[in-house]
C-alpha cells in the first residue's frame, strides 16, 4: 500500500515539475491529533492556532482529540500513521520528554517522530494555597526537611510533568530523595490537581502557569517561584534563577507539531512556512500571551535540540531519582 | 439427566471466571512495581477484591438455586432451541467481525452501506426498496455531518474517496 | 454597588436579541447535537468552542450553555426512542423511557422528559443564583476522603437498579468494577490488563461500553427473533404526558433536582450518577416499585431530573471558585479565559455585570428549552413509527459512527461490538445492564479517592473517618444497607406466606 502510494506522490511530483501544481501537498484535509482532552492547554493551544492555520491551508486542517494514558494513546496513533503529511500531532512536554524519559513500557519513542516547530513555551510555577503558613521556597523547603511526610505534591497522574516538576523542584532545592520525603499525591487532569492544593489535600502543586492564572489572580493561590529568566507578569514571585536555581530554567512546558518518523521534506518545509506564519497572527498571539504563554517559534533543528536537552535532563533526574516505571 | 437450572451453570460459571481471574489474569496481567510501600497502595489490591467479590457472588447463587429460595423470574425466551436463530447470530457475528474489517478498506461509508444490506437481508425485511435507499443515504448524510460539520476525519478507504 | 444595580446591568446585556440568538441557537444545536448517538454534549460544546472566539464574551458563553443544556436533554431523545443513550448523562433514562417506547407511549415518555428537564434546570439554576457562595464553600470541603465515602453511598443505589434479582445485580456490578481496572493504574503509572495494547492503556472508552451494552443487545435480540416486528409498527400514538402525571411524579422531580444540585456543586461527579440516584430514590419511595424499569412514567422523570439538575450547579464551583467540576465546564472555563475573564471570586467583584447577565440567561434558558424540545420532540417522533427490519440496521450504523466519532479510534468500535455480546448474554440470563454501568462510571472513583486518602495519611484509615462529613456518609451508608436487608426480608416472608397459603 505504501509503495502504491509514494508511487502516486512520485507521480505528483512528476506532474509538479512539468505541469501547473495540480497536486501539491495537501492535497486533501490534514488531521491534526491533539492528544489530550478537550479544555486542556494543549487543546486551547492547538485549537487557537488552528484558526489561522486553516485560513493558510488550501485544504481544511482537522483538530481531533484522541485522549488516554497520559497522551501516549493519540501520539502512538500518529507515530504509527502513514508519513505522508497528513496525520498530524500537537505534541507536548508530558507526551513527549516526561512520558518518554519516565516510562519504558511507553509504545513509542522521540526518534518516532519528526518535529516540525514547538511554537509556544509555558512558564512552570510553583504554588500553595493562599490559607497556608508558608510564605517562600524556604518555608517549603525547611518544612519538608524538618517533618518528612508533612509535605505534598499534586499532579495530573503519573508521568505528568506536574509529577516531575515537584519532584525536580524540591531535588533541586536539596531535599534529597524527594519522593520520600514528600508525597506524591496523581489525580485525574490538571483542574483536578490545583483544585486539590486549594483544598488542602495538597501541599503545593508546580505547573503551567496558565493552569494558575485565574486562582493567583482570585488570590486563592500564592505563587512562590517562577521558572523563566525574567519575572513573570501577574505572579508576584521569585524567579528559579534570583533564588540560585538555573537549572530549573530547563523546566518549561511546550507546545510543537510533529509528524511521523520518514515525513517527506517538502511536508515539513511547507509546514515550517505555514507555522511561521500563523504563530506571527495578532489574534493568535493575543490570545495565548492572555492566558500566560510565550509565542516563540522555533525551526525544526532548533526544536530537535531543545527537546532532547529537556529530555536528557529529566531523564537524568528519572534516573537518579529511580522514578522510572518499568511495569 | 435432569436440566439443572441456568443459574446453576450462570454461577459455576462467574466462580470459575473469578478463580481464573485471581490466580492467572491478576499476576499475569498487573505488574507491581518495587517500590510499593503498603499492601493498601498496591495496583493489585482492588483486582483482587473485586475478583473474590465475584467468587462469593457466584457461589451464593448457586446455593440460592439449590436451596431453591429464589424469587419467580419471568419466563425465557419463548419456545426451545431454534438452530436457524442460532445460525443468524453466528452470521451477525461474522457481520460484525466483517464491518470492521472492511472500514480501513473501503472507508467506514461504504462499509456501513454493505453491512446495513446484509443485516437487513438477515432479518429478511420487507421493506427492501427502502432499506436500499436508507442504506446508502444514512451513511452518506452522517458521513456529511461528521466531516463537513463537525469535522471528525472519519475514515476513508482505498477505492472511492468522498469529498 | 447593589443589587438591583447589578441585576440592571445584567438585564441590559442579556435583553438584546444577540445574547438571546446565541443562545436560541445553543440550545437548538445542543438538542439536535445530543439526540445524534455518540455526540456527546460534551463533544457538542467542544465543538462550538471555536465558534465563541470571534463573539462577544457573554454571547460565546451564553452559547456554550445553551449547548449544554441542549445536549443533556437531547439525550434523552434516543434513549427513550432506540435505547441508545445520546449522552452518558442519559442512560438512567433508559430504564423506563424505552420500555414505555414499546409500550406505543414514546410521547408521553419523551414529554416527561422535557417536563422533568426544564423544572430541574430551572430549580438548579435558583440554586446556582441564591446559594452559589455558600455551596461552593462546601464544595472545597470534600478531598479523597469524603469523596470515597460519598461514593461507597453512591453504590447503594445498584440494588435499586437491579430488578428481580439482588444477586445477579451484584455480580453485574463486579463486572463493571472489574472492566474500570483496564489501563494505568493511578498510582504507580503501571499497566494494569493492557497485555502489551496500547489502546487499551487509557482504559475503555465509556461511551463505547454503554452504547455497546444497551444498543447491541436490542439488535442482537432481534435478529435471534425477527418475526416480532415486522408488522407491529410503533407509534407514538396519542399519548401525551398529562398534568396528572407530572403532578404525581413532581415530588421526584424536586427530589432529583435537589439530588443534581448536590451532586453537581461537588466537582468530578457528573450527571450520570446523579440520574441513577435519582432514579433509586424515586423508585424506593414510590408506592408504584415493581412497575419501575418497566415503562413507569415517574422513572423518566426523575432521571431527566437528576441530569438536568447537575446542569446549572456545576456552573457553582466553576464561577464561585475556578474550579472546572467536570469536562463541559473545563472547555467553558477556557472560554471565559479567551475573552480575558478569570472565573472565581473576583470575578463576583470585576465582571458583576457578567454574572449577572449570566444569571439571567440561564433562567431564561430553562423556558427556551421548553419549546425548542417541544419542536424537536414533534420532529423525531417519526423515528418511532420506522419499522424495525429498516431502524435496526440504521441503528447498528448510527452507532459505529457515533462511537467512532468520540475518540477517532477503531479500536472503539470493537470494544462497543464486544460489549454488545457481552450485553446480549447477560440479557438472556436476565442479569441487569445498569448496575455494570455504575460500577463502571463510579470503581475508578471509589478506588482513586481511596488509594488519594491512603497517599494523604501514609496508609492510615484513621483519614476515612475525619470529619463530619465522612461520618454523614458512613451513616447513611449503614441505614442503606439495613434498609435493604429489612426488605428483602419482608419480600421473602411474603412469598413464603403466599407460598404456603
Amino acid at each position: 500500500m505504501k509503495a502504491w502510494k509514494r508511487l502516486l506522490a512520485l507521480g505528483a511530483l512528476g506532474a509538479l515539475l512539468t505541469g501547473p501544481a495540480l497536486a501539491q501537498y495537501p492535497e486533501r484535509p490534514v488531521t491534526l491529533v491533539i492528544p489530550y482532552g478537550a479544555g486542556g492547554a494543549t487543546d486551547i493551544s492547538a485549537r487557537a492556532l488552528a484558526g489561522p492555520l486553516g485560513k493558510l491551508m488550501p485544504k481544511p486542517l482537522l483538530t481531533v482529540n484522541r485522549t488516554g494514558a497520559g497522551g501516549a494513546t493519540g501520539s502512538v496513533s500518529v507515530a504509527n500513521a502513514d508519513p505522508d503529511g497528513y496525520t498530524m500531532l500537537a505534541a507536548r512536554v508530558g507526551s513527549h520528554t516526561v512520558n518518554p524519559a519516565m516510562k519504558a513500557t511507553l509504545p513509542y519513542t522521540l526518534d518516532d517522530f519528526v518535529f516540525v516547530g514547538v511554537y509556544e513555551i509555558n512558564p512552570v510555577v510553583c504554588a500553595v494555597a493562599e490559607s497556608s503558613d508558608i510564605q517562600s521556597m524556604d518555608d517549603l523547603i525547611a518544612k519538608a526537611k524538618a517533618e518528612p511526610g508533612s509535605v505534598s505534591f499534586s499532579s495530573s497522574g503519573v508521568g505528568s510533568l506536574l509529577h516531575l516538576a515537584g519532584a525536580m523542584v524540591l531535588n533541586s532545592f536539596g531535599v534529597e530523595n524527594p519522593l520520600e520525603t514528600a508525597t506524591h499525591i496523581p489525580l485525574k487532569g490538571g483542574g483536578e490537581a490545583a483544585t486539590a492544593v486549594l483544598a488542602g489535600t495538597a501541599t503545593f502543586i508546580c505547573t503551567n502557569s496558565s493552569a494558575l492564572a485565574s486562582f493567583v489572580a482570585n488570590e486563592q493561590l500564592r505563587p512562590l517561584l517562577v521558572t523563566t529568566p525574567e519575572p513573570l507578569e501577574g505572579f508576584d514571585a521569585p524567579t528559579a534563577s534570583s533564588l540560585g536555581h538555573e537549572e530549573l530554567e530547563q523546566l518549561v512546558g511546550w507546545t510543537g507539531i510533529a509528524g511521523p518518523k520518514g515525513l517527506p521534506d517538502e511536508v515539513s518545509a511547507t509546514w515550517r512556512d505555514w507555522l511561521s506564519e500563523a504563530t506571527a497572527d495578532e489574534t493568535f498571539v493575543d490570545q495565548m500571551t492572555k492566558r500566560g504563554s510565550v509565542i516563540r517559534l522555533m525551526d525544526p533543528q532548533e526544536s530537535q535540540d531543545f527537546i532532547n536537552g529537556q529530555y536528557e535532563t529529566f531523564r537524568k533526574l528519572v534516573d537518579d531519582l529511580d522514578m522510572r516505571i518499568e511495569g | 439427566m435432569p436440566r439443572l437450572h441456568r443459574n446453576i451453570w450462570l454461577g459455576a460459571g462467574v466462580m470459575l471466571f473469578a478463580l481464573a481471574l485471581v490466580f492467572a489474569a491478576i499476576p499475569f496481567g498487573i505488574s507491581t512495581p518495587k517500590s510499593v510501600r503498603s499492601l493498601v497502595l498496591s495496583p493489585i489490591l482492588w483486582p483482587t477484591i473485586i475478583g473474590w467479590c465475584l467468587f462469593l457472588g457466584g457461589a451464593l447463587l448457586v446455593a440460592q438455586q439449590l436451596i431453591g429460595r429464589t424469587r419467580p423470574e419471568e419466563s425465557g425466551e419463548a419456545g426451545g432451541p431454534r438452530p436457524d436463530a442460532w445460525l443468524r447470530l453466528g452470521a451477525l457475528a461474522l457481520l460484525m467481525a466483517g464491518y470492521y474489517i472492511a472500514i480501513p478498506l473501503f472507508g467506514m461509508v461504504w462499509a456501513s452501506a454493505l453491512a446495513f444490506l446484509l443485516l437487513a437481508l438477515l432479518i429478511r425485511t420487507r421493506y427492501r426498496v427502502t432499506s436500499l435507499i436508507v442504506a446508502f443515504g444514512l451513511p452518506l448524510v452522517t458521513y456529511a455531518f461528521f466531516y463537513h460539520v463537525a469535522g471528525v476525519p472519519i475514515p476513508q478507504g482505498e477505492f472511492v474517496r468522498l469529498p | 454597588m447593589s443589587l438591583m444595580d447589578s441585576l440592571a446591568l445584567g438585564f441590559q446585556l442579556v435583553f438584546h436579541w444577540q445574547s438571546l440568538a446565541a443562545l436560541f441557537g445553543g440550545i437548538v444545536v445542543g438538542v439536535f447535537a445530543g439526540a445524534i448517538p455518540g455526540v456527546s454534549a460534551t463533544m457538542a460544546v467542544a465543538l462550538t468552542l471555536p465558534f465563541t472566539f470571534s463573539l462577544q464574551p457573554i454571547y460565546g458563553i451564553l452559547l456554550l450553555l445553551g449547548v449544554y443544556k441542549g445536549g443533556i436533554f437531547g439525550g434523552s431523545i434516543p434513549a427513550i426512542l432506540i435505547k441508545t443513550p445520546g449522552t452518558p448523562a442519559s442512560s438512567a433514562t433508559v430504564l423506563d423511557g424505552y420500555p414505555l417506547a414499546e409500550q406505543g407511549k414514546a410521547g408521553k415518555a419523551l414529554g416527561m422528559a422535557l417536563y422533568a428537564s426544564c423544572t430541574a434546570d430551572l430549580i438548579s439554576n435558583l440554586a446556582l443564583i441564591l446559594f452559589a457562595g455558600w455551596l461552593a464553600s462546601f464544595a472545597l470541603s470534600f478531598g479523597p476522603p469524603e469523596f470515597f465515602t460519598l461514593i461507597l453511598f453512591s453504590l447503594t443505589i445498584i440494588a435499586g437498579v437491579s430488578g428481580a434479582s439482588l444477586l445477579k445485580g451484584l455480580i453485574s456490578a463486579c463486572l463493571g468494577l472489574l472492566l474500570a481496572t483496564i489501563g494505568l493504574d493511578l498510582v504507580y503509572g503501571t499497566e494494569r490488563f493492557v497485555f502489551g495494547e496500547p489502546d487499551l492503556m487509557g482504559g475503555l472508552n465509556f461511551i463505547a461500553v454503554l452504547i455497546g451494552l444497551f444498543a447491541l443487545p436490542e439488535i442482537i435480540s432481534f435478529v435471534w427473533n425477527p418475526s416480532d416486528g415486522h408488522d407491529k409498527v410503533r407509534s407514538l400514538g396519542q399519548h401525551h404526558a398529562t398534568f396528572e402525571e407530572y403532578k404525581r411524579s413532581f415530588k421526584s422531580i424536586v427530589r432529583g433536582s435537589l439530588i443534581g444540585v448536590f451532586l453537581g456543586s461537588i466537582p468530578g461527579i457528573g450527571a450520570a450518577p446523579s440520574a441513577f440516584l435519582s432514579y433509586s430514590e424515586a423508585r424506593r419511595n414510590s408506592p408504584r416499585k415493581d412497575n419501575f424499569g418497566k415503562g413507569e412514567i415517574e422513572g423518566v422523570a426523575a432521571s431527566e431530573a437528576g441530569n438536568n439538575g447537575v446542569a446549572g450547579a456545576t456552573l457553582i464551583p466553576l464561577l464561585a471558585l475556578g474550579v472546572p467540576g467536570d469536562v463541559i465546564t473545563a472547555i467553558i472555563i477556557g472560554a471565559f479565559m479567551i475573552h480575558g475573564l478569570q472565573p472565581g471570586p473576583m470575578m463576583f467583584i470585576a465582571n458583576v455585570d457578567i454574572i449577572y447577565a449570566l444569571f439571567l440567561g440561564l433562567l431564561v434558558s430553562s423556558v427556551l428549552l421548553f419549546f425548542v424540545g417541544s419542536v424537536a420532540i414533534r420532529l423525531f417522533r417519526f423515528i418511532a413509527d420506522i419499522p424495525r427490519s429498516v431502524l435496526f440496521p440504521g441503528v447498528l450504523v448510527l452507532c459505529v459512527f457515533g462511537v467512532y466519532a468520540v475518540n477517532n479510534s477503531i479500536f472503539d468500535i470493537v470494544v462497543m461490538f464486544v460489549m454488545g455480546w457481552l450485553g446480549y448474554f447477560m440479557l438472556r440470563v436476565r442479569m441487569p445492564a445498569a448496575p455494570f454501568l455504575i460500577a463502571f462510571i463510579l470503581g475508578p472513583l471509589l478506588e482513586d479517592n481511596f488509594r488519594q486518602a491512603m497517599l494523604m495519611s501514609g496508609g492510615s484509615f484513621d483519614i476515612l473517618f475525619r470529619g463530619p462529613i465522612t461520618w454523614f456518609f458512613w451513616s447513611v451508608s449503614v441505614l442503606s444497607l439495613v434498609a435493604l436487608v429489612r426488605n428483602e426480608m419482608r419480600e421473602r416472608r411474603s412469598r413464603l406466606a403466599q407460598e404456603a397459603a
